[in-house]
Formats: C-alpha cells, structure tokens, sequence
C-alpha cells in the first residue's frame, strides 16, 4: 500500500513565527522517507507532531488509514531516536537496548535474542557488558539506535541520528543504514541538513525551507532536475553554479542571454525570455581556449587541487563559478579563458519566482 | 625574498615530551608550504619555533639564509594569522590592520594607502570603521589575515586560519588566500588538520605524525603516491583502500591471496609485485572498476553499501575475508545490497607497502 503513512495539511503556528505552512506528503510501507531542509525548516517540528510529543495547530496524521489524532504518543507505536542519545547512565548497554523490552514484560530468552541480534546488527555486540561512560561517542549513538529499533513500532522516526558523530565515523554509518533499514523492512523517516545523507538513504527526499515543501522526490530527481533554486543550491558541493541574465529571448535554435552587454547565445535548448537564471555543475562544463558554440567568457580567478581533478574558479563579469578540470590543465591567475557549457546539463530558473524552466529538449 | 630551512629541529618540553623529533625542510621563494597532520603531531610546534614563539630545542631555523634561533620573534621578519584571529577588540577594523605598520613607525599616508589595498584584496573595504565583535567570523578572519599581510615579511606563518569558519566562508577564503598569496609572490607556511584544505592550496605538503615528517612532495605525489600507511590513510576521503596480501611460490604456481581470494600474479595483470611473501595493496576508491563481466583476474565479493551522493556514487564490497573494498563510481549506476559484484585494479595505480615497517615498496631495479 502506497499510504502506509500519510501527512495531511499539517499546520503548527507559534504566536509569533508559523512553524510549519500546510505539510503533506506519505511514506510507503518499509520506505525511508528523508526531510531534508536547513536548520528552522520545520524537519524537527514535523517529526514531533508525527511522534505525539508536539501538537499540530490543524491538520492530520494517518497510519493506515487511521487518524492519529488525539492519541498519546506512548500509544501511536511510534519509535524515535534523538540526537543526544538519551542512555539511562547506569545501565549496561545490553540493559539499554533492552530497556523497552522489559516494559513489555517479555520472557528473559527472547529479550536476549532481540537484543544480541539489535547488537550484532549494529556492531556493537562487542561491548554490551559495558557502561555508556566507558563507550565511544558512536557506539553511544549506536547504542541508542538500537534501543529505538528494538520496538515493534509501525514507523521510526530518526532525528539528525548521526550529526553528532564525527565526519569518518558518520560517512561508515550512512552506509550502515541502508543495510539496516533493509534488514528490518521497516518504515522509517530520516530528518537531515546533510544531503549527501539524503541522496544516498532515501527512497524519497522531502525538501522543506521555512515551514514549507518545496520538493518532493526521489534522489535522482532532487538532483538532476531540481524544482527551484534552492534545491539546486541545497544538494551539491560545491553548490551548483547560478549566473542571472537580465534579459533573454528566443534566437534560431536556441536563445540568448543577456547579462551587462554581453550576449551569450545558447543552443540546443527550448526557448525561454525575460529575466532568467542560468545554473550548471562545475563537472558538466569545461575549459578551452577557443570560442565555439554554447560558452562563457572568463578569466582565472584561482584553481585548487581536489583529489585528482582541478577546480578552477572563474569570473564571469562579477560571479565566480567553478568549473572541474583535468589536474594537468595549467592555466595562470587572470588568464582568459572559455567555459563550454552542456546545453542537456543546463538549469533555467525563472529570474523573479526561482522556479525551474523546462529548456531540455 | 623569502626562504626558510629547518635543520633537524627538536622540541624537547620540559616534561621530556619530544613534539618535533628532527624536522628538515626548506620553504622556497614564493612557495606556499601546507603542514598537514592530526592534532597534536608537532605541526604547530614547528611553526611557533618560526616565528620563535618557542624555543628550538635542537637544530637551527635559517630565515633567508640567517640563523634566528635566539632572534626575538619581532627582529625575525615573520608574520603571523591564528586560527583565534586575536584582534584588538576596541580597535576597529582599519586600527587592527594598521597596527604593525605603526609600531613600525611607516607614515600615516603610506598606511591609509597599505590597509586599503590589503583590504580590497580581502574584500573588507566595507568594514574598515566597524569593531571586530560586529563582524562574522569570516571577516574576522579576513581581518587578522590583512593584519598579517598588510606588512612585507619574510615568510607569512598562518596557523589553521580556516577552522573556525562554516564550511562555504573556509572554501571561499581559502581560494582568495591562495590567489593573494601567488599574485603577491609570497613564501608562506600553512599549518592545517584539513586535508582537503593542504591539497586545495599548497604548492608542497609537509605531512606529520607523532613529532616525525612522514612525507614532503607536491599534493599530487602525497595523493598519487603516499610514502607510508599513515600518509595513505591521512589523505583523501573516501580513505585508500588496503588490502593485505601473500604472495605463494613453488611447483610453478606464483599466487597471491588477498581478500580471502587465491588469484594467479599472471591473471591479476599488474605491471610488478613485490618478491616478499606478505605485504599490503594500497589503492584509491576510484582506481578500483566494477565490471559485470566476472574475470579470473578480479576480485569477487557482495555489495555491503551503496550510496548515491550527488555527483558520484559510492559502493562498499565485502570480500569473501570480510574485508571491506570502496569503490567510487559515476553517477548512473545502480545496484542493490548483498548483490554480487566484481571489480579490478587499474593496473598503473596499484601502490605496495611494507607490513611491518609500512613503508612504501619500491621495484629493484
């Protein structure tokens, strides 16, 4: 069923800012559902309504059909895990992870096969004898990723679950998940500012900004054809590059841009006009020294050395963008250059709404 | 003109602590110098002894070609930037910067015109009247990198200058440190954790470990070519991947097991292996292939991860010795976990390590 969870018009004002601005979405049964949003989205304030600890101001929360409305958060089988971990100090790990298992009152042979299982799947199987005091921060974590998986719940909700680790740890947890989520089969949603966490866990990403959607979709659609230029800017590193012509219109077989008496024409798109923005990745353009078709002009501002490439970042009039080139390339500081473009790797946002354009042929 | 050469330097603490055991390395004319470890490596300690905010225990430190071991830090021609950018804090913005100017005793013209200059190239005109504590850390930073810059030195000292800022103002800042630097031609130490950051900018890496150089080269060789297990392992993330390795002779089989897997060395195509019976395979993520096709010569194993991040893809392959292979590969591709998989090594990149000393192995010729 394609609504295992559905979200429906939620609103939640506080009396001076509006938390969130008339949410929906739904998540399917066993799917990983991402919110994806900079910090004062609405990604937390979503979640907490969803767990009961928050109330909505109006709208609705169905699982599986049913509405959750007015029931207590201890009812809603619902099961969350929070930044801070939360561990009962004087507690075993093993007694941690079994702690909601023994509030169910479930005989002492099956809490020890759910929590060495929880354990061995989350590797910390080595260290449940263990205070929290004498583990690590990610087996902290993990620790507490266990207990929150442990229940029988029908949705989990994980806030920022691994924000707090540190960046070579967090890289090997968001790859664990994914085998985690597929191991139990459950439904999850996953809050986020990280969108490489976001690309690489989610069946479906929801974008918030402000209280607000502003997407909603898989990871590859998120990326190659984001809705506004925030989502353009949101996902990508470095950041897609965004250059804004005050004027365009439609030329044979293509159109032109105009930006401060510069003409750039374009070719091999779908006509667009009026004021647009133009938005390309640094590794869908390159560098030459000769004007063909579909390019801009430049000069070096600086390149740097990124693994085995070289990032050069060039000034178009008064934007720097950057542009992913072979390490060999040697070009000097204030060197003229071209920036060939792709006309099939090409972004058109509206100039005032900042919402894409479809220019693809 | 600009160089300086560190003999076999020591810091010896009082405590015995050993911080730096016997560095040597020369900062060229014009060069700009990363020296790039964990914390704690001696990497800060070597810079203090620079700009002779410590002592050298033993060794000497040449600035253009003089001996300043027992110079005071003010007659050694050194300037410095620190990650706390330690600004005056009732001074505004210009006052900071012009500050070594005046106790230099330079002309209030020749000032007002060295710190809008300094200024514009660090684009802090705007906040030349402000007090620092209106300012963002960005543009704190700016300003205690104009306060260093704003005077001729011999060398320019900048301990982790970019730590302490967001990560879109240190990409930012980094790019305009380094195009100052080149434009102005001037010889300049960096001391950084980051190594992202050594790569972007430098003209040469200092890596350190424990007190000890590791390796010095340009960030092509320390990426291409890390001397040892620690430099592989310290630069480049996704991390090298390290395989351990036994080569088997006799009765006319050469076989080498890795990864839990026997192939024959002839199979495996590379262009040399070592003669010793154990070592370790260095090999970075992306100079590993997938391939559908399931050669003799290829390592087999299942997919552990898989992660889409944008503009490439990373995959994560147990192998049969519960080893772990990453794997990046273009975006595009999509596989599902536990699915099987094979891969081989781009021959030309494959890189051989000692096991117990860790050092790189070369081919005797």
């Amino acid at each position: 069923m394609s609504k295992y969870l559905e979200i429906r018009n939620l609103v939640k004002k506080y009396p001076k800012v509006k938390g969130l601005d008339d949410i929906s979405f739904s998540c399917a049964e066993g799917s990983f559902t991402v919110l994806l949003g900079p910090s004062g989205a609405g990604k937390t304030t979503t979640v907490n309504i969803i767990a009961g600890i928050l109330q909505e101001t109006s709208g609705d929360i169905l699982c599986r059909g049913a509405s959750l409305r007015g029931i207590p958060p201890q009812d809603r089988k619902i099961s969350m895990v929070f930044e801070d971990y939360a561990l009962y100090p004087t507690f075993s790990v093993y007694e941690n992870i079994a702690s909601p298992l023994r509030a169910r009152k479930l005989s002492q042979a099956e809490i020890d096969e759910r929590v060495k299982h929880m354990a061995n799947l989350l590797g910390i199987e080595g260290h449940l004898d263990k205070l929290p005091s004498q583990i690590s921060g990610g087996q902290k974590q993990r620790t507490a990723l266990a207990r929150c998986l442990i229940h029988d719940a029908d949705i989990y909700l994980l806030d920022e679950p691994i924000a707090h680790l540190d960046a070579k740890l967090r890289h090997r947890m968001r790859g664990e998940f994914k085998r985690i989520h597929k191991e139990l089969g459950k439904t999850m949603i996953y809050v986020t500012h990280d969108y490489r966490e976001a690309l690489a866990l989610a069946d479906n990403i929801v974008v918030l900004n402000k209280g607000k959607i502003v997407q909603i979709g898989s990871p590859d659609e998120l990326f190659s054809h984001p809705k506004t230029i925030f989502v353009a800017t949101l996902l990508g590193e470095p950041p897609m590059n965004l250059l804004e012509f005050e004027d365009s219109n439609p030329v044979n077989g293509g159109i032109a841009l105009i930006r401060k008496e510069t003409r750039t024409i374009i070719k091999g798109v779908n006509p667009v006009s009026g004021k647009v923005i133009l938005g390309f990745r640094d590794f869908t353009a390159s560098l030459q020294q000769e004007a063909d078709e579909n390019f801009l002009e430049g000069t070096v501002y600086v390149s740097e050395l990124v693994e085995d490439s070289r990032v050069f970042s060039i000034m178009v009039g008064d934007d720097l963008v950057k542009v992913l080139a072979s390490r060999n390339l040697q070009l000097e500081i204030n060197q003229h250059v071209y920036i060939k473009l792709d006309p099939q790797a090409l972004h058109f946002f509206d100039g005032t709404t900042g919402e894409r354009i479809a220019t693809r042929l | 003109m600009g160089t300086v050469e560190l003999k076999n330097v020591w810091k010896i603490y009082d405590n015995q602590f050993e911080a730096v055991k016997g560095i040597s390395a020369t900062i060229n004319d014009g060069e700009f110098i990363s020296l790039l470890g964990p914390s704690g490596c001696g990497k800060t300690s070597t810079l203090r002894m620079i700009a002779g905010l410590e002592k050298i225990s033993r060794g000497e430190c040449l600035i253009d070609g003089i001996r300043v071991n027992d110079l005071d830090p003010g007659d050694r021609n050194v300037a410095m930037a620190f990650e706390s950018y330690a600004l005056y804090p009732h001074l505004s913005v210009f006052d900071n910067i012009a500050y070594p100017l005046r106790i230099r005793k330079v002309p209030q013209s020749e000032i007002a015109k060295q710190v809008d200059a300094v200024c514009e190239s660090l684009g802090i005109s705007e906040y030349k009247d402000q007090l620092p504590s209106s300012l963002s850390g960005g543009a704190q930073q700016r300003t205690g990198l104009a306060r260093a810059l704003v005077r001729p030195a011999s060398v320019y000292l900048l301990d982790e200058v970019l730590s302490h800022l967001d990560a879109a103002e240190r990409t930012m800042l980094r790019g305009e440190i380094r195009r100052v630097q080149k434009l102005m031609k001037l010889s300049a130490l960096f001391v950084t954790h980051d190594q992202l950051e050594a790569l972007a900018m430098s003209d040469r890496i200092i890596v350190m470990n424990n007190g000890e150089l590791q390796q010095i080269g340009t960030p092509e060789e320390i990426y291409d070519t890390p001397e040892n297990l620690f430099v592989a392992g310290f630069v480049g993330e996704p991390a090298m991947n390290i395989f351990s390795a036994e080569r088997h002779r006799g009765s006319g089989q050469d076989i080498l097991s890795i990864g839990g897997q026997e192939i024959t060395v002839e199979e495996l195509e590379l262009p040399w292996i070592p003669d010793q019976e154990k070592f370790m395979i260095g090999i970075r993520p992306k100079n590993l292939l997938l391939d559908s096709a399931q050669n003799p010569g290829m390592l087999r194993g299942k997919v552990h991860t898989f992660e889409m991040l944008g503009e490439y893809t990373l995959v994560s392959v147990e192998l049969a010795s519960g080893e772990l292979a990453f794997i990046t590969a273009d975006t595009g591709l999509h596989m599902s976990l536990d699915e099987p998989v094979a891969f081989s090594f781009k021959p030309e990149k494959v890189l051989f390590y000692d096991a117990e000393t860790t050092s790189r192995i070369y081919l005797r010729k």
